[in-house]
């Protein structure tokens, strides 16, 4: 079956560079090791080094979707079936990496100090931070974040993949420089601030801080932002002509 | 009868008319020519087959399933382009592998075979090879494939005569062991007037002439001599395209070839494609 | 074996002939396998189909018959067929085209008939 193959043609283009990726992060990880060892131990500390999986994953996304999208059109296989392999692929692929640091985690934990992101964040959770929950709760909120981070990959590849290359560079800084600089300024001036803070608190209940901690509500926004992302992305890949 | 049926099929992009409606049935089991000049078509017609571009009117089926968004249908088609759609860094023994992944059914062995005869180093890089090579590997993937429709734009561009020579050869020899619909579209049209069986002539995103070839050619000739007699000759007959050479002319005419009208001085000679596609396309 | 695109003939009739030619001068002898359709497509860069209406033809005529699933073999007797069709087919293929050109240049037939004594002494004179 086409799909099937697809999957693995993705999941092989991921592994070749998660390769490379793993052992530059292994490298890091292992560093405070091989420092203390020479030097006697100096209180090293890991900090959020599974953002990198997020990351890892948007870029692999966004540089692979017009190569992909050339391999499987010369190849018998539709947009359709793109999409779907992109999908499996990139869910897969988030479940796996948190996995793997999840298993860091754990392994780096033993030897120093090894802070995530998600326990800096829901630093005041009420549940134990030692306790299955809370791993499962990590578990999940990395993993949907690393999906909804690769769906931003994918439809910016998608999108970047319609556009002209006039349109890219204009999107490119245009969209960061208005969302950074434009609109808080607008806002300030002409709303007093209004909308800037309502995106702020609509960003916390989303994160689960509004009603004490949960991150569940993370859990589910990413989920559902991912899922929105892959539909625009999937929309736009439906009529796309493949570009020079 | 299995085809590839075009149906009302026309193209746009923008304000350009690329096609305009194009029908068109490929019958399974025979050679094509596809010709048409720089920017008549052909390309864009391939591409619409083979689901890269999409219609703005008509529909294709592919022995009855619409070709667009359909893995199935797809599955029956191979384009060879000129365009390379593989990524760059893949080196071309993984072409060959993901090729016989995706369409089962390629015959690995023999491509490996060709790459030898080529002397094709399947080891390098995409990227890493000379337009001639670019084409060999691209044409070699193309023979092995094993689909009822074959479509080859532009196979030997970049080709030394040798090489060109060994691929008309091995196209047919793979043809005559596996019968099946192999379209070619090239600007070289002497070299393959001999292997084609039907022919598609494009022009300006129309279909001109779809037919067999030799039936084509039959009904023209070539009437050459001094220009007064072809010019009295040919009073009264359809003439599509004259070349004059000071006091000698010659005139490519439609219709049978009255004999006994000729003069002695006139000499008939075949219409050869070239000549005749010259004629048709010539603004 | 040689084909000529410009020929008004066509080309699966050319390979009909030459086929014909090589059992006329037995290059191709009776009783055996002729090369096949993929054999000769090959070498004259041509259809199989047509190398295929050209061999059908003379199967036709009797010069060649098919063996299921070995090929084409030349026929019992097929050189004398040859011969006497050739024969019969002089005076078009030779004669008519001779006159033609004799006109052309405007030669009399007495001229004419001098011209192929002449060469039928020559012929002489070299053996």
């Amino acid at each position: 079956m086409q799909l099937s193959t697809a999957f693995h043609y993705q999941i092989r283009t991921k592994l070749k560079v998660g390769g490379i990726f793993y052992s530059i992060i292994y490298a890091i990880l292992l560093l405070p090791v091989v420092i203390s060892l020479l030097y006697g131990s100096h209180g090293a500390a890991a900090s959020g080094i599974e953002i990198s999986s997020v990351v890892f994953l948007m870029v692999m996304s966004i540089s692979t979707y017009k190569e992909d999208m050339r391999m499987f059109l010369q190849n018998a296989t539709s947009r359709k079936t793109m999409i779907a392999s992109v999908g499996l692929n990139c869910m897969a692929a988030a479940l796996g990496m948190s996995i793997i640091d999840l298993f860091n985690q754990f392994l780096f934990g033993h030897l120093y100090t090894y802070e995530t992101m998600f326990s800096q964040m829901y630093e005041f959770i009420t549940i134990p931070s030692n306790g299955a929950l809370f791993t499962l709760y990590s578990f999940l909120w990395s993993s949907m974040a690393c999906f909804c981070f690769a769906m931003l990959g994918f439809f910016i590849g998608a999108l970047f993949n319609r556009l002209s290359k006039m349109w890219r560079l204009l999107v490119m800084f245009g969209v960061p420089i208005a969302v950074i600089f434009l609109l808080p300024f607008l806002d300030i001036t002409l709303f007093d601030g209004v909308i800037t803070a309502s995106i702020g608190r609509a960003i916390m209940f989303m994160l689960g801080f509004q009603n004490g901690v949960n991150p569940l509500y993370a859990v589910v926004s990413f989920l559902g932002v991912g899922l929105l992302l892959y539909l625009f992305g999937a929309l736009i890949t439906r009529r796309a002509a493949v570009s020079d | 009868m299995p085809s590839i049926a075009i149906n009302h099929v026309s193209k746009q992009f923008n304000k350009v008319h690329a096609l305009e409606d194009v029908t068109l049935q490929f019958e399974e089991g025979k050679i094509y020519g596809l010709l048409g000049r720089n920017g008549a078509g052909k390309s864009t017609l391939l591409n619409l087959i083979s689901n890269r571009l999409f219609p703005t009117a008509g529909e294709i089926t592919i022995n009855g399933r619409p070709a667009c968004e359909n893995d199935q249908a797809q599955r029956l088609v191979y384009l060879m382009s000129e365009k390379t759609f593989y990524p760059e860094t893949m080196r071309v023994k993984e072409v060959f592998d993901w090729t016989g992944r995706f369409y089962k059914g390629f015959d690995k062995n023999e491509a490996i075979r060709l790459a030898h005869e080529f002397k094709l180093d399947i080891t390098k890089k995409v990227k890493g090879l000379s337009t001639g090579y670019s084409s060999i590997y691209k044409l070699i993937t193309a023979l092995c494939v094993d689909v009822p429709y074959l479509f080859l734009d532009e196979p030997v561009l970049g080709l030394d005569a040798n090489h060109r020579d060994m691929f008309y050869k091995l196209l047919l020899e793979s043809y005559a062991a596996r019968p099946r619909t192999i379209v070619i579209s090239t600007h070289l049209i002497e070299e393959i007037s001999g292997i084609i069986e039907e022919i598609v002539i494009i022009k300006e995103g129309r279909v001109i002439k779809a037919q067999n070839c030799e039936e084509l050619l039959s009904q023209g000739y070539c009437v050459s001599g001094k220009a007064s007699d072809v010019d009295a000759y040919v009073q009264g007959k359809e003439v599509i395209g004259i070349d004059a050479l000071g006091g000698l002319k010659t005139a490519y005419v439609m219709g049978q070839c009255d004999k006994s009208a000729l003069d002695a001085n006139l000499e008939v000679s075949k219409m050869d494609l070239q000549k005749l596609f010259i004629q048709l396309t010539n603004s | 074996m040689n084909l000529d695109y410009q020929s008004e003939k066509p080309i699966y009739l050319q390979i009909a002939q030459e086929i014909e030619d090589a059992v006329f001068t037995g290059a191709f002898l009776e009783e055996t396998q002729i090369p096949s359709t993929t054999e000769l497509s090959m070498a004259l860069k041509i259809n199989p189909a047509t190398v295929l209406k050209g061999m059908n033809l003379l199967v036709e005529e009797g010069i060649l018959y098919k063996r299921r699933g070995l090929g084409m073999f030349v026929c019992q007797g097929a050189a004398k067929k040859v011969k006497q069709k050739r024969q019969n087919e002089f005076y078009q293929n030779y004669v008519e085209n001779l006159l033609q050109e004799a006109k052309k240049l405007h030669l009399k037939k007495e001229e004419l008939i001098a011209l192929i004594e002449r060469g039928y002494d020559d012929a002489v004179h070299c053996d």
